[in-house]
């Protein structure tokens, strides 16, 4: 995750896919507030720090500190909780050595239909890394309830790749 | 379709092409046969059934967030449909 607090709630807000006004929309502030927090202008209220931290789907902690909690990576959800797949995502998350990083958002749905008609990724993405990952069996677990963190890659250059479902 | 280039030092590039022209026939039947040169074949009805769940899809959400790149150059990249 990235060193200030601005940079965090940009990557953060980011990887969520919202823009910085629905942000600023969500909490009830400016979106000139929210873009002077993600340069390090300005800091959060206090008093708006866990509801930032709830829509950007981390605890404060890790929001002011940057460090991940130590949280079950995945959850198998009941039925009962188990949102419509048409509105999941999958995000596919690649942070190279390097300092590159590429954030791909696909729905579940037509990651579902691209399967079913024989797609596989590394014909897309070219990524090695991708290639021993068998989507279908993950696309079985998201169909049975998995939720979160399903697949984490780390290679021997210290590329990795996350795959994750929300 | 958006697609943002931010380059330092260099002026933003915003391209804004209509995504119908991305999932129509014409862009279907390209992809099929760019796949096929590269040993993928999928049927054009199949391609045509993947744009339509896309275009399904992009109605019931607004700015889809494809793709986004940070590259440690400080470039930046960003798809939405």
């Amino acid at each position: 995750m990235e060193n200030t607090l601005g940079k965090r709630i940009a990557e953060l807000r980011r990887e969520k896919g919202l823009k910085q006004d629905e942000l600023a929309e969500k909490l009830n502030v400016s979106p000139q507030a929210v873009s002077k927090w993600e340069n390090d202008q300005t800091c959060p209220d206090i008093s708006l720090l866990p509801d930032l931290a709830k829509i950007l789907g981390v605890s404060v902690d890790e929001l002011l500190s940057g460090k991940k909690a130590d949280v079950p990576a995945v959850r198998m959800l009941p039925e009962s909780e188990r949102k419509n797949i048409n509105d999941m995502m999958v995000r596919i998350v690649v942070d190279s050595c390097d300092g590159d990083k590429v954030r791909v958002n696909l729905p579940v749905a037509l990651v579902q239909v691209a399967l079913d008609m024989g797609m596989e990724l590394p014909q897309f993405s070219g990524n090695n890394m991708l290639k021993n990952i068998d989507l279908e069996k993950i696309m079985m677990l998201v169909n049975q309830g998995a939720m979160g963190n399903l697949v984490e890659v780390e290679s021997a250059d210290g590329d990795t790749v996350r795959i994750f479902v929300e | 379709m958006r697609i943002v280039v931010k380059n330092d030092g260099h002026k933003n590039i915003v391209l804004r092409i209509p995504t119908g022209f991305l999932t129509g026939n014409l862009s279907a039947l390209l992809v099929c046969r760019i796949l096929r040169k590269k040993g993928v074949y999928i049927p054009f009805r199949h391609m045509r059934f993947l744009m339509n769940a896309i275009n399904k899809y992009r109605r019931r959400h607004k700015d889809w967030n494809l793709v986004e790149i940070n590259s440690s150059d400080g470039d930046y990249i960003q798809v939405k449909i």
